[in-house]
């Protein structure tokens, strides 16, 4: 090996000055009649390649009618290659010049060079306005065909509620009960804080505003409408999407990369029933009171705010509410909070289900749980208030 | 329970994992599904608990078809190759939740519950740890655990996919034996997975080697390892000699190489493969032999040595007893007299002693 490479060193300084050393690859040409002959001799093995490759550029070779390598004397699969790569440089479009003159073992060594694939097939090259076309098509593809997916997921998971509904005595009440005290109870203080803290920094903002017309007393109208017909209940679904949304998601799908879900089909129950159901109802019960306690801690800040910046007591700033405040704002918000519980229970039990395999997945499937989820429901709050004001509610 | 498997076909998108299964394993047999990764092994099995559905073809059990049969009905056990054990809950309750989940009328009383699952802790021997979690035990303990959850639904046919693939040699070893003795005991229908194998001729009554989504042989382990059916049977189940070889009048005449046993010299002649198994070759040292030792590993029950006939297109692995090579007294560059106690014929596929990798680099280095 060592004196391989030695000789490699002295073979790229003696090519540079164009001669032969004994042993080494060389690659020259040839014209005679016309034809232009490639004659190509000494030792082409993967020693000898790197500065072989240096003199054939050299050669800036355009075209040759035929490779000679009768002069060869010994050749391995890396310069078999590259003599098939020769052929196909010089040769034409349509095929590779002919290689002449091989020994018999050489001859079977290029034919096994020749059958395989040398270079990655290229992509077909696209222009930048076609590539984006087709970036919208397929995303916008895969969208549909996940909306598919969820509907149907959203279609079996309400016949088996509703075959619950018919013998309740399936539904794994222990299961719902923890799973309320997760997503209910420990999730008051954060959602709690975050709404009076919203409820405080609209009233304050109202005022602030309003007091250029001098109507600081209508930011009591504004905080009241907005907090109970969106805040509330949106903020709280975003809350519950980040927070239990996600969970489902990990639960369920650590569960199916551990098999565990696969387990449980073998002693007979269906994963639908005994993971999803649980936490579907556990949400639509407790997200309702969920969004109540955050339209009452939303008007609780915002009542802070006028006690501080317009000097209302926080008696007044009840009454005004209680004057100018239909309840039907209060229903506008809260008939919202299950169908919200409903589309967040049921797209993070999907993705769970979805996982496969890993746990990288597991992470992926949530991350792809809570950006759907939010996004879901903020589509559908928008539906809602289109809705409700068309129909005067 | 019996299982009757007919024209099982399964496809993955382009991929084919079982094309054409037929297969009928009989009440109380122990049967393995050898193969390696990706003959569609793990998957036939799925499909035989009902966890995946066959293209098309049908799922026996008892003779009944199981299309009108949920998975409770068909009362499978099935034990995973990492457990797949609830985390949350103790060994007991993961006995146990086969039990208590049953419709309240199937449903055992608690006490009998109880009783049952200490039973089965019992059988597994680990009676004493059933208010572990199953974290807090080990891998062997684990997949004890993971078969007694499977055996207390009282299953009619216990599965097994690669139930000791996690394990180390030695905890593999001893469950292999425990697995055996339990079969005989309790007399259920099994079938496990494995690309072991020595795990697969071991344990199982019969031996199902796949290849490529098909069943490539059945039969008895003495029967698949003697009389392979065909060269990837034979390569799967050990270490083999390919050697291109030409027979007239039932004698090797090349390469030249003395051969005490043709195994099924009478169906094939001319050119043909011949397969040696490397412990069936024997080496002799001989100034005037054939070819040189080339290497020589003294790890484990035997010694492997290479040896390369002088044409340098043979390359011969041999495996000899510790006591026969020191008998030899080998060394690297002794020229030697290989000689085959048996062999077996195949017919020779197209391409198959073309130019190999190893012979290339041979070829190279020699011009």
């Amino acid at each position: 090996m060592k004196s391989r490479r030695g000789r490699e060193i002295d073979g790229h300084e003696a090519m540079s000055a164009t001669q032969r050393v004994a042993g080494d690859a060389w690659c020259e040409r040839s014209q005679s009649k016309g034809r232009t002959t490639l004659n190509v001799g000494g030792r082409w093995t993967v020693f000898t390649l790197g500065p072989l490759d240096r003199q054939i550029d050299a050669m800036k070779l355009d075209r040759a009618d035929a490779i000679d390598i009768s002069q060869l004397e010994e050749l391995d699969t890396a310069g078999a290659a590259e003599l098939v790569r020769l052929a196909n440089r010089v040769g034409n479009k349509q095929a590779a010049v002919p290689i002449e003159g091989a020994q018999d073992n050489h001859a079977r060594l290029i034919e096994l060079a020749g059958k395989q694939k040398l270079r990655p097939e290229k992509k077909p090259h696209v222009s930048w306005i076609m590539h984006q076309l087709i970036l919208i098509g397929t995303t916008s593809y895969g969208l549909l065909l996940q909306g598919r997916n969820l509907l149907s997921f959203f279609g079996e998971t309400l016949a088996v509620m509703f075959g619950i509904v018919r013998s309740p005595r399936r539904l794994r009440s222990t299961a719902v009960v923890n799973l309320m005290e997760e997503v209910w109870l420990r999730a008051l203080p954060i959602v709690g804080t975050l709404v009076f803290l919203i409820g405080f920094v609209l009233a304050y903002q109202g005022i602030e505003q309003l007091a250029r017309f001098g109507a600081q007393a209508f930011a009591v109208d504004m905080v009241g409408l907005s907090v109970l017909r969106e805040i509330g209940v949106l903020l709280t679904a975003i809350i519950v999407a980040g927070r239990s949304g996600s969970a489902f998601t990990a639960q369920i799908g650590t569960m199916r990369v551990n098999l565990e879900v696969d387990a449980m089909s073998t002693m007979g129950l269906h994963p639908i029933e005994v993971l999803v159901i649980p936490r579907i109802i556990a949400l639509l019960v407790t997200m309702p009171l969920l969004a109540f306690f955050a339209n009452m801690m939303g008007l609780l800040g915002g009542g802070l705010a006028t006690v501080v910046f317009l000097d209302f007591t926080l008696v007044q700033y009840f009454e005004r509410l209680q004057e100018v405040i239909d309840i039907n704002h209060f229903w506008a918000g809260m008939i919202k909070a299950p169908v919200f519980a409903f589309v967040i229970a049921v797209v993070g039990c999907y993705e769970g289900l979805q996982v496969t395999g890993s746990a990288e997945s597991v992470g992926r499937q949530t991350t792809k749980a809570v950006v759907e989820s939010i996004f879901l429901v903020i589509i559908l709050d928008a539906i809602f208030s289109v809705f409700f004001v068309s129909i005067g509610l | 329970m019996s299982i009757d498997l007919t024209g099982i076909s399964k496809r993955f998108g382009a991929f084919t994992a079982l094309d054409g299964i037929d297969l009928r394993i009989g009440s109380g047999e122990l049967i393995a599904l050898l193969g390696p990764s990706g003959s569609g092994k793990t998957t036939l099995l799925r499909i035989i608990a009902g966890l995946e559905w066959p293209d098309s073809g049908d799922v026996k059990l008892d003779g009944e078809s199981t299309v009108e049969h949920s998975v409770r009905e068909r009362q499978i056990g099935f034990v995973f190759q990492h457990y797949a054990l609830f985390r949350h809950m103790t060994v007991f309750e993961n006995v146990a939740f086969g039990l208590r989940v049953r419709p309240r009328r199937e449903r055992p009383a608690e006490a009998e519950i109880v009783e049952r699952v200490q039973r089965l802790l019992d059988l597994v021997q680990l009676g004493g740890l059933a208010q572990r979690y199953p974290s807090q035990l080990s891998g062997g303990q684990r997949q004890r655990v993971a078969l007694a959850r499977a055996l207390a639904i009282d299953p009619r046919v216990l599965l097994l996919d690669e139930p000791f693939g996690a394990l180390d040699a030695k905890v593999r070893k001893d469950l292999r034996r425990w697995l055996r003795r339990l079969h005989d005991q309790l007399g259920t229908t099994t079938v496990f997975v494995t690309h072991d194998q020595e795990e697969a001729l071991e344990l199982a009554d019969r031996v199902v080697v796949m290849g490529q989504g098909r069943i490539e042989q059945t039969g008895s382990p003495a029967s698949v390892y003697g009389q392979p059916s065909n060269p990837f049977v034979y390569k799967f189940l050990g270490n083999v000699n390919e050697i291109a070889g030409r027979i007239e009048g039932g004698k090797v005449v090349s390469p030249a190489i003395e051969v005490d046993a043709l195994e099924n010299e009478d169906d094939i002649a001319g050119d043909v493969a011949l397969f040696v198994r490397p412990h069936d070759v024997r080496l002799a040292p001989d100034p005037q032999g054939p070819a040189t030792v080339r290497f020589i590993g003294v790890a484990g029950p035997f010694v492997r040595v290479e040896v390369l006939f002088d044409d340098q297109a043979l390359l011969l692995e041999a495996e000899i007893p510790r006591e026969d090579f020191a008998d030899l007294s080998l060394a690297v560059g002794e020229r030697v007299r290989p000689r085959f106690r048996r062999a077996r014929l195949f017919a020779r596929q197209p391409g198959q002693f073309d130019l190999n990798p190893e012979q290339v680099s041979l070829l190279s280095s020699n011009l």
